[in-house]
């Protein structure tokens, strides 16, 4: 069969159909929020999503080996852009996530998620375990998630960290784990969050944003009372999304509101605007649209002859399901606020770029590759 | 589980993760979901209206500052709106600063400095987070006049040209060249036309003569009917243009307006806006409330009464609402759920003054210079009239803009601002029933005791002058307060010695506040102690003598010699002084404050007796040094008094006059005259009111002070009949005879003891005649002992 024939079929359509549709929202939302800010990030972004679709294709198309041999090498280089970060990067909102090359600000964190996967994975491939996985034989895996992690989070930005954490996790209890040592890690991961607490790892307006999410939920503390300074961002943003109700407001009632002032609301909060616009059947859409991706993703996991490919294509869906439930629990109200982008639809150059890259990888394995 | 976390090398258990992923990912999208169609379905109504608020910001609310009314509850200081202009720094973009300054200067009368300085001020870099509204302009012209606070006119556009180099107004050059607003004739400086009487300029000239500049025309629609100035409505100007202005705001304000301006204005006082030396003594009581531009007492009651008259502020919060939607009814619920901190306003004042009094007294003393007459209640010891003269209207000086001439330069020499009814002063004469009290309650004389009096008292080597220098003969008590001998006061005063006089000054409330809400000089009693610390050569004996006829070192208020003759007048219970009759509730009825009860001294009625009757023969009798002021409605008494006055020029008057020594020379005269005393009470039987005048540098008390005494008491009376049994004497028809009739006999109403009162040769000392210096003529001994 060739490409073009396997090309067609229906779950790689689907797959490549909703990637472009979510493109398509981003601009359309971008726009939007450019009239609120009185900013361009919609040609830029436009200019990044053409370079991802470009970057998509050289990826779908050369012969995953090379992109198998060079994994590595790419992680090493990331690992020290991380490292560089943390000195010389550019500092924006109190963060250093970004690194300066002429016009562009890249975030070296973004591909570190598309690196730990093929890294991982290639990991699992080459060591092939009869059995389930005891923690003490997962060392050398630990230290490749560990290490990004740690750094990640030293920029400091938890968000990333966090889905760079959950991909990997992901991954590994998907290769399989000893139930009883995953009893134990569960064990140990809920000692470490409560002595991070307790220690001050966990950062003030990190604590602050958790007690107020608490409250939020536990205590349905969304009254308007209190004055604009001490409102939360996340409290406006769940009332933007309200606004949308069944159907969604005009765009010119959704300029007239609380999303004038929600801050982040072209990055991590783009879905406050789109919901407010979409209303409930859009929002419904949009999760439909996600769900298409990540089933996609699976498909091809599952019909991967590869174990590289099977694994990779795992670490895919993970990437962009974590990255959507978090991002959009956090929007509703359901997660505490963490700093990361809606795959796809938020502005920033690295992160299309990565995602894009990855559902490029996708394709070549969905078409190279024989399906059983 | 186990299969689920088992190896995945079969591709069975593959799959069968894969399955177990995908269930658990559709779980969590449907919590998502779940959670989606809570927030826009279930809640969705309530957060769409929360969506529409744009804001919620919290305001301060100024509480209204309590207003001060007068004993009949006519309204003495009252609030009146006034706006100021504001910057708004946050929102001005660095691009922004010279278009704005440029329409604001276009807009208002704003000179090219004034523009430049404002440029400069907003084009500072300031950190974002610092940046506050910066004030362009306070009292901006709207409805009152910003020099006298009267209410403008709405007239029909007048020309009126601007210079914006000089800040000159220019006025159109009237027909026959008189001054439209004062009829004078207008003189040309080579310049244009002036009017030297109101310092306006007048040209129709398309440039300033002064400086060349391009003359703008603004146009005048507001003028003033009082000052006939003509006014910008500023305030509407302003709105009008608001679109051009978007990084300004308007805000209303709140000012405070005098509608007597004149009448009481030392004993009201004024505002002025807050400083930080205001704010620096409160900031160890927490973060200040004080606005930008909040007013504070400055004087009078508005600054003793400044906690209770300024009120809580509030807090407010504010809905901003979107324009979209305007669910009101929804939204009004919102702001109600809100529970602002309410505001709590100033307490209103009511007043112990009667304005009808206090207009007369302003009447009465209108040929005054520099003088101040206060008018207590006998038995309760309110104020029923304060004036002193010059008074200042305090409407030019509660933080208006200042007028380009200040007119209180003008009058410097008589110290406007000074409230001279509380200021203190050496009581002369007047103070001479302070030394009698002493000697009679002491036993030092008794009302028989007499002195002969040859014109001059010889002391320790000096020689201490009365005023008639040919002396009163042998006089008694009686005789020496109705003629005010001085001779018979030496002896008293050195009999009675300076411990006694002061143990008795201090009984009869002097050297200590007289309860007056307001800050007034406590006076001064002359002690051994007061001489040791404060006189270089210390105490000398002669000191009494002089202490004892109200010179020297003395000094009294005029309120405090109206309390002690309030206490003779009464029966010997010297009251509490209060201007403040009370505060008004919530509904307006008064509340009045709890106060100290009268002091009985302890006189004996004696001694009460010789010293009434004697003040009533000061003004009643022949030979009294007030006969010829006695009112028309009833019988006063009282005393005059007539004080050597210090002559010092102000050096700022000085200076001021350097160039118009004819002025100066004028002045030097005035000064030379002595202050002028009476201090009384009417009716002489069951007395109600006391009366004491004050005219600085006004000549003798007989002569220049009592007729005020008498005018304001006869205002008084002809409006309060009198409860008094006597009527008033048949005497008083003979009262205006400047001619002395050679003996008059005492009066009918006078007790028995009153007829030994002998007629002394002192028919000499006529009313038309000035009365010659009093007291101790000495001053010039003693000054080098």
């Amino acid at each position: 069969m060739s490409v073009w024939v396997r090309l067609r079929r229906p779950w790689t359509m689907v797959g490549i159909g909703c990637v472009l549709v979510l493109c398509v929202i981003a601009i359309d939302n971008l726009a939007f929020t450019d009239t609120l800010m009185g900013t361009t990030y919609h040609r830029t972004q436009t200019i990044w999503l053409v370079t991802g679709w470009v970057a998509a294709g050289v990826l779908a198309a050369i012969d995953p080996v090379y992109v198998r041999r060079l994994s590595m090498t790419a992680y090493q280089a990331l690992i020290v852009l991380l490292a560089l970060v943390l000195v010389v990067g550019r500092e924006i909102n109190y963060s250093k996530r970004w690194i300066e090359i002429g016009p562009m600000n890249l975030q070296p964190s973004e591909f570190m998620k598309l690196s730990v996967i093929l890294v991982l994975a290639d990991f699992f491939d080459k060591r092939r375990h009869s059995e389930p996985w005891p923690l003490t034989s997962l060392w050398w895996p630990g230290l490749l998630l560990g290490l990004p992690v740690v750094l990640i989070n030293l920029e400091p930005d938890l968000g990333t960290s966090v889905v760079v954490a959950a991909i990997g996790l992901s991954m590994v209890l998907y290769e399989g784990v000893q139930a009883r040592h995953l009893g134990y890690a569960a064990i140990g991961l809920l000692v470490l969050i409560s002595v991070a607490w307790q220690v001050d790892v966990i950062r003030p307006y990190q604590k602050g944003r958790a007690e107020a999410w608490y409250h939020a939920i536990i205590e349905e503390d969304d009254q308007p009372q209190r004055p604009t300074s001490q409102r939360t961002q996340a409290e406006q943003a769940l009332w933007a999304v309200g606004s949308g109700q069944y159907t969604g407001r005009s765009e010119a009632e959704a300029k007239n509101s609380v999303l004038r002032h929600l801050p982040f609301v072209h990055t991590d909060f783009a879905l406050a605007p789109l919901a407010a616009r979409a209303g409930l059947l859009g929002s419904l859409g949009l999760f439909a649209l996600y769900c298409g991706v990540i089933a996609w993703a699976l498909r091809v996991a599952d019909r991967a002859v590869e174990r590289f490919d099977a694994l990779v294509a795992v670490g895919v869906a993970a990437l962009v399901f974590w990255q959507f439930f978090i991002n959009a629990g956090m929007v509703i109200g359901l997660l505490p606020v963490v700093g990361i982008t809606l795959p796809l639809v938020s502005y920033g150059g690295s992160s299309v770029l990565t995602v894009l890259a990855a559902c490029g990888f996708l394709v070549n394995i969905a078409v190279r590759r024989r399906g059983r | 589980m186990a299969f689920a976390f088992g190896n995945s090398h079969d591709p069975l258990r593959f799959r069968l993760r894969n399955r177990l992923a995908l269930v658990l990912i559709v779980a969590g999208v449907l919590t998502l979901v779940a959670r989606l169609a809570l927030v826009q379905v279930v809640r969705g109504d309530r957060y769409q209206k929360y969506a529409v608020i744009e804001r919620v910001s919290k305001v301060r609310a100024q509480a209204p500052r309590g207003l001060i009314k007068s004993a009949d509850g006519t309204v003495l200081a009252r609030n009146i709106e006034s706006h100021s202009l504001e910057v708004l720094t946050n929102r001005l973009k660095p691009d922004r600063v010279i278009p704005l300054c440029t329409n604001l200067r276009e807009l208002l009368d704003m000179t090219d400095s004034e523009h430049a300085a404002l440029v400069n001020d907003l084009s500072k870099t300031v950190d974002p987070r610092k940046r506050r509204p910066l004030l362009v302009r306070r009292d901006l012209v709207s409805t009152h006049c910003p020099f006298d606070s009267s209410q403008l006119e709405l007239v029909a556009e007048q020309p009126h040209g601007f210079c914006s180099v000089c800040g000159r107004g220019f006025e159109a050059v009237p027909p026959r060249h008189t001054c439209p607003f004062d009829q004078r004739r207008l003189t040309a400086n080579g310049k244009g036309w002036h009017c030297n009487a109101c310092d306006r300029d007048f040209s129709e000239a398309p440039a300033c003569p002064y400086d060349g500049q391009l003359v703008r025309h603004l146009p005048h629609i507001l003028q003033c009917p009082l000052c006939r100035r003509t006014f910008n409505d500023e305030v509407a100007v302003l709105r009008a243009n608001a679109h051009r202005l978007p990084e300004t705001r308007v805000v209303a304000d709140i000012q405070r307006e005098y509608p007597f301006r004149f009448l009481a204005s030392h004993a009201i006082g004024y505002v002025g806006y807050v400083t930080p030396a205001d704010v620096a003594p409160l900031l160890p009581l927490g973060p200040p409330r004080f606005g930008l531009s909040d007013r504070v007492g400055r004087s009078g009651l508005e600054s003793v009464l400044d906690g209770a008259l300024r009120g809580l502020d509030g807090e407010q919060l504010l809905v901003k609402r979107s324009e979209g939607e305007q669910p009101a009814g929804d939204l009004d619920e919102l702001v109600q759920s809100i529970r602002p901190r309410p505001v709590t306003p100033g307490l209103t004042v009511r007043l112990t003054l009667d304005l009808e009094l206090q207009r007369a007294v302003k009447v009465a003393m209108k040929d005054v210079f520099s003088g101040a007459a206060v008018v207590l209640d006998v038995h309760s010891g309110h104020v029923l009239a304060m004036y002193a003269k010059p008074s200042f209207d305090p409407n030019t000086m509660s933080g208006k803009r200042a007028p380009q001439a200040r007119p209180l330069d003008d009058i410097a020499q008589y110290a406007p601002l000074m409230s001279k009814a509380i200021h203190g002063y050496a009581p002369a004469s007047t103070y001479k029933v302070v030394a009698a009290i002493a000697a009679l309650q002491e036993g030092v004389i008794t009302p028989k005791t007499e002195h002969t009096c040859g014109g001059h008292y010889d002391f320790g080597g000096r020689r201490f002058h009365c005023h008639n220098r040919r002396g009163h003969g042998d006089v008694d008590v009686f005789d020496a307060i109705r003629a005010s001998c001085d001779v018979f006061f030496y002896h008293v005063g050195e009999q009675l010695g300076l411990d006694r006089l002061e143990a008795w000054a201090r009984r009869l409330g002097f050297g200590e506040p007289t309860g007056i809400e307001l800050r007034e000089s406590i006076g001064r009693v002359p002690s051994l102690q007061w001489y040791k610390q404060h006189v270089p050569g210390g105490y000398y004996p002669g000191f009494a003598l002089s202490t004892a006829v109200g010179q020297k070192d003395v000094l009294a208020t005029p309120l405090q010699m109206a309390r002690v003759y309030a206490a003779i007048a009464n029966g010997g219970l010297l009251p509490q002084a209060t201007i403040v009759a009370g505060f008004e509730d919530a509904n307006g009825k008064l509340v009045a404050p709890n106060r100290l009860p009268p002091r009985d001294l302890g006189l004996h009625k004696a001694t009460l007796l010789i010293l009434q009757q004697a003040l009533r023969a000061v003004v009643n009798q022949q030979g009294g040094t007030a006969f010829g002021s006695q009112p028309a409605t009833v019988v006063m008494a009282g005393k005059t008094g007539t004080a050597q006055a210090p002559q010092r020029v102000r050096k700022q008057v000085a200076e001021r006059l350097r160039e118009d020594p004819a002025a100066l020379q004028r002045l030097v005269a005035w000064l030379q005259n002595d202050h002028a005393w009476f201090v009384g009470w009417a009716p002489y039987h069951q007395a109600e009111i006391v009366v004491s005048v004050l005219v600085e540098h006004g000549g003798s008390g007989g002569h220049n002070a009592a007729p005020i005494a008498r005018q304001i008491v006869d205002a008084w009376f002809s409006r309060h009949p009198a409860k008094s049994i006597p009527p008033p004497e048949p005497k008083s028809e003979r009262k205006k005879k400047v001619d002395p009739a050679p003996d008059d006999s005492p009066d009918e109403a006078s007790p028995g003891d009153d007829s030994a009162a002998p007629t002394l040769p002192e028919s000499d000392h006529q009313p038309g005649e000035p009365e010659p210096e009093p007291g101790e003529a000495p001053a010039q001994p003693e000054a080098a002992p």
